[in-house]
């Protein structure tokens, strides 16, 4: 039996291919958050939780042909820290935690520092405060997680990998911004032909204030992670 | 005549003797065949007749005797048997007379008998039909048996009753209907016997070629967990270790890994094929149905073999890499339970092939990754497939050889994108001593990579002496070391220390001295900066100690044997040695910068009529930026450095005016211009005396003062003032005084050296003084001598 690759990639130019990488503490869902952003394209048939996964999902961004590469940890951050060839060559981060569980969110300046300490400075950051869904049994208010990305330069998003609710968003939000870094870099880099074009570009603080969607209609179900 | 009576005479002598001897014989009842056979023989066979003739007619005269003798009791003999007649004729009456009785007495007992006789034929006949259906019976029976244990599915139970059926019962029916058609029957239900396994069969191939992923998954799996759990036995040592300073024990620790959770078994259900295997060793194919299992199972794993080309390799090699463990794990499950089925050098030759396979498609693909950590990505999942199989016996040199071939190709991505990153890192350096103002930026910048010696917190702000590329460095070249090792792990090299080592020593090497080599020829940094890069490069080279401890801590070296080994990198001497370079260029750049000031020179008037008050403009220029110099470099050059380039200054503002008063710039110069320049040395050296004290530069012990560099102007100086110049021929008095002074030189400069008395009045002026014309006298004889030398 043939496989089923993904064939909107098949025949298809790509003129960028972004790494993007899942960080944060374990279950909080962010194996949840990729198969959810990546479930159109990719299909595994099996879950595979052995070291370093990643999967892929090709956007369209002004006309662009982009690749988005999500590297996620597979439990591997509760062993011991990623190491730094997962940082290596990344462009975008989402900072993940439960929005049940405080610890998760106290931990957040952990992985900041690390990210910080090990991936490149111009790298886009998105908090990511998942399990929307539990509003009952909420731990993190909102306005301490808003008030946490103003302070560290970071974007911020509250999701429910389980609801669909900002999933899409939030690495559109990531990936698109990652893009502009990009663009603009080139578009310095020919207005000045004899500069390096290693232009600091002045990042904007943008808070995404999770908008009143109503969930998507056909509700998949996915069981929460254990 | 009388011969004859003579011959008849012989011969019946001797007939007497032989007839003798015969009669003796047959008397006794003894055989005459021999003395017969011999007679005849001998050729002689009518004396023999004649004598057995006679012995006859003597036997039948004897017989007449004897018949005469018993005459009487012959007749008496045959009266006796005429007697014995009559009264057997009587006798037969009287039987037949029985016998007629007895016949009517038993008519009717004879039917009876022909009954009896009929009822016994009857029984026989139907005793065998009996047994006839007895056997058909049994053999029903078998056959009914024998379709429920098809129906049921049960084969060998079956084929079993069908072996019965043929071997115990078919030569055996009497019925040949019934024969046939068992017989015709047997090799059918065989034939459908072995269509049922083959396509159960069948059907477990296909389900074991969707399980083999996910069996290779698993056992991956299993093997991953297994190495994260030694990961985090040797970061807890690690820490451990961190912590008690003072251990007796050297050695490395010996990992005693407890196996508690028990490992989940790979379930997989191989029934179906003991079960055909089974059935075709009762049917008497095994051979055949051994053949088809290869052929298949080479098959599928020659499908599994082919990669997506739809999709990257990247993405792709996991569930490839699966599939093929799964194959294999369960070829050797095969290989042990299923008795027989496979060889083991059919499991090793596929194993061999199928390596040799994905080896080549490694190199392949490893080629033209550009990217190190999606070669890195590759790598562990291939090491964990390596100790996934390697479990199961299967050997994996090939896997481990591939990925050592590739170890130069990963590093050297690993080293283009450093390069990338530290070029850019010095690029946008501002090369301003950082400002800490928190103690985070402290921890992260600071501490983290042991820059400063003292681990103790400080005061915030906190200038550093160094700039920001130094931690964004160290940075990089710890993700190097990390990255390194990663890729060096869980291959085939036990002591991966050295390797990482000399990777370690090509990036600090290769990488970051060239780019600093880079940034120190591109003359695109000021003199501040220059100085910042220079104290940079001594940090940076401090810095190689940490990376050496961070490399061995993450190779597994205890700290403390670390410490104490003598083989350092080669690039901490390289980095000295561009140390020496920035240096050079500092030298350089403070020589070209005391060139724009010395340039006012020219502006010097060489034939003043009166002397100068004070130090001349470009003096007063050189010393405000020597003065700004000296106090930027204390702060941020090693004392040894700081020397350098003072000394270089002071060496090239004495070269310089020298090179001055030798151009064609100067024609002619008095005596007055020589006493500026004097004040002009004066306070040039009592800045250097001051520098020399106060940046400690007294207490290096070193034997040239500043001041000293200065010697070569001073002492033309002091020639050109002194009331007897021509003391300079004294050997003694030059060597002591003028041992700096160059004749050549000094022949030139004397040559432009004039008196006023010289000048366009002189000869009308009247105020020349005793002392002055003893000085212009003897600088005349000077001047002679030294035209004389040249």
């Amino acid at each position: 039996m043939s496989r089923g690759g993904s064939h909107g990639e098949l025949g298809q130019r790509i003129d960028y291919v972004f790494k993007v990488v899942l960080i944060g503490d374990s279950a909080v869902g962010k194996s949840q958050l990729l198969a959810r952003f990546a479930r159109n394209q990719f299909n595994l048939d099996s879950k595979a939780t052995i070291g370093v996964e990643f999967q892929t999902r090709t956007l369209n961004i002004d006309a662009r042909n982009v690749k988005a590469q999500i590297w996620d940890t597979a439990g591997q951050e509760r062993y011991r820290a990623v190491t730094s060839a997962y940082y290596r060559g990344a462009v975008g981060a989402m900072l993940v935690y439960d929005i049940t569980k405080r610890q998760s969110f106290d931990h957040v300046a952990r992985w900041l520092e690390e990210l910080r300490g090990h991936a490149d400075k111009n790298i886009v950051i998105m908090l990511m405060g998942n399990k929307s869904d539990l509003g009952t049994l909420r731990a993190v208010p909102i306005e301490d997680a808003k008030e946490f990305a103003e302070r560290e330069n970071l974007f911020f998003m509250e999701t429910s990998a389980l609801e669909a609710i900002n999933v899409e968003n939030a690495f559109m939000t990531v990936l698109t911004e990652i893009y502009r870094t990009v663009s603009k870099k080139n578009l310095v880099a020919n207005e000045e032909p004899d500069s390096s074009g290693n232009s600091s570009l002045l990042k904007g603080t943008k808070i995404v204030v999770p908008g009143q969607e109503p969930p998507s209609t056909l509700k998949a179900t996915c069981c929460m992670s254990s | 005549m009388t011969a004859q009576p003579m011959k008849r005479a012989i011969v019946e002598s001797g007939d007497g003797g032989l007839g003798l001897g015969i009669a003796t014989f047959i008397a006794n009842g003894e055989d005459l065949g021999p003395i017969i056979r011999h007679s005849f023989e001998s050729g002689k066979p009518e004396a023999l007749m004649q004598n057995l003739r006679s012995i006859v007619k003597k036997k039948e005269v004897e017989i007449e005797e004897l018949c005469r003798l018993h005459y009487e009791d012959f007749i008496l003999a045959v009266d006796e048997l005429r007697g014995v007649l009559v009264d057997a004729d009587e006798l037969k009456g009287m039987l037949y007379g029985e016998n007629s009785h007895l016949q009517e007495a038993s008519a009717d007992q004879l039917l009876k008998l022909d009954e009896l006789l009929e009822l016994y034929s009857v029984k026989k006949n139907v005793g065998e039909a009996i047994t006839t259906l007895k056997i058909c019976v049994e053999v029903f029976s078998l056959c009914m048996t024998c379709n429920n244990f098809i129906a049921e599915a049960k084969f060998h139970p079956a084929l079993k009753t069908l072996d019965l059926i043929q071997k115990g019962y078919l030569r055996n029916i009497p019925l040949k209907l019934v024969k046939k058609v068992v017989a015709r029957q047997i090799p059918l239900i065989k034939l459908h016997i072995e269509k049922k396994v083959c396509s159960e069969f069948n059907d477990w191939l296909v389900h074991i070629r969707r399980m083999a992923k996910q069996i290779g998954q698993a056992s991956i799996s299993q093997a991953s967990s297994a190495r994260q759990k030694g990961e985090e036995m040797r970061a807890r040592q690690r820490e451990a270790e961190g912590h008690s300073h003072a251990g007796p024990d050297e050695h490395l620790y010996a990992l005693d890994l407890e196996n508690t959770e028990e490992e989940s078994a790979l379930h997989f259900d191989l029934t179906p094929v003991y079960r055909a295997h089974h059935m075709h060793t009762c049917l008497g194919m095994e051979d055949k149905f051994r053949d088809y299992y290869y052929k298949n199972r080479l098959m599928q794993l020659n499908l599994d073999m082919q990669i997506s080309t739809s999709q990257p390799f990247l993405e792709s090699h996991q569930p490839f890499l699966a599939q093929v463990a799964g194959f294999f794990i369960v070829e050797e499950r095969v290989l042990r339970t299923a008795d027989g089925l496979l060889l083991e050098s059919q499991v090793e030759t596929t194993w061999e092939t199928a390596i040799g396979k994905i080896t080549s498609i490694l190199e392949e693909q490893f080629s033209r990754m550009r990217t190190a950590s999606h070669l890195l990505l590759i790598k562990d999942y291939v090491t964990l497939l390596g100790a996934a199989v390697n479990k199961y016996g299967y050997r994996i040199t090939q896997l481990i050889e591939v990925l050592e071939k590739s170890r130069d190709k990963y590093h050297q991505l690993l080293l283009l994108d450093c390069r990338k990153q530290i070029d850019d890192v010095l690029t946008n350096d501002s090369y301003e001593q950082m400002v800490i103002k928190k103690e985070y930026e402290y921890s992260m910048n600071v501490t983290a990579f042991h820059l400063e010696h003292d681990d103790a917190i400080p005061d915030f702000p906190y200038v550093t002496s160094f700039s920001s590329s130094v931690p964004d460095v160290c940075r990089i070249v710890r993700s190097f070391i990390e990255d390194s090792v990663s890729y060096l792990s869980y291959g085939g090299l036990m002591n991966i220390y050295d390797v990482v080592k000399a990777y370690l020593d090509r990036l600090l090497i290769e990488v970051l001295n060239d780019s600093l080599l880079n940034m120190i020829y591109a003359r695109s940094l000021g003199m501040s900066q220059m100085m910042q890069l220079a104290g940079n490069i001594s940090v940076l080279e401090q810095a190689c100690g940490m990376y050496l401890l961070h490399s061995a801590q993450l190779c597994g070296i205890p700290k403390r044997v670390a410490e104490r080994s003598h083989s350092g990198l080669t690039a901490r001497a390289v980095l000295k040695a561009s140390q020496n370079a920035v240096y050079n260029a500092l030298i350089n750049l403070t020589n070209f910068k005391v060139d724009e000031f010395m340039v006012l020179l020219e502006e010097v008037n060489w034939i003043a009529e009166e002397a100068p008050d004070n130090a001349n403009d470009y003096m007063n220029e050189v010393l405000i930026y020597l003065e700004t110099l000296v106090s930027t470099a204390q702060e941020i050059l090693p004392l040894e450095a700081l020397y350098k380039v003072v000394s270089g200054a002071m060496s090239h503002i004495s070269d310089s005016i020298m090179t001055t008063l030798l151009n064609d710039g100067v024609k002619r110069f008095t005596v007055n211009a020589v006493l500026g320049i004097d004040i002009d040395l004066k306070t040039l050296e009592a800045f250097a005396d001051d520098k020399f004290d106060s940046t400690g530069l007294s207490d290096l012990g070193k034997e040239t003062t500043f001041r000293d560099c200065l010697v070569e102007i001073r002492q033309l100086t002091n020639l050109l003032l002194s009331s007897q110049p021509e003391n300079f021929m004294n050997p003694v008095i030059r060597q002591r005084n003028y041992g700096s002074l160059d004749y050549k030189k000094l022949a030139i400069i004397c040559e432009k050296y004039k008196d006023s008395a010289d000048s366009l009045f002189g000869s009308l002026s009247n105020r020349n003084t005793p002392q002055q014309s003893a000085r212009k006298k003897s600088m005349d004889v000077l001047k002679r001598r030294l035209k004389d030398f040249s």
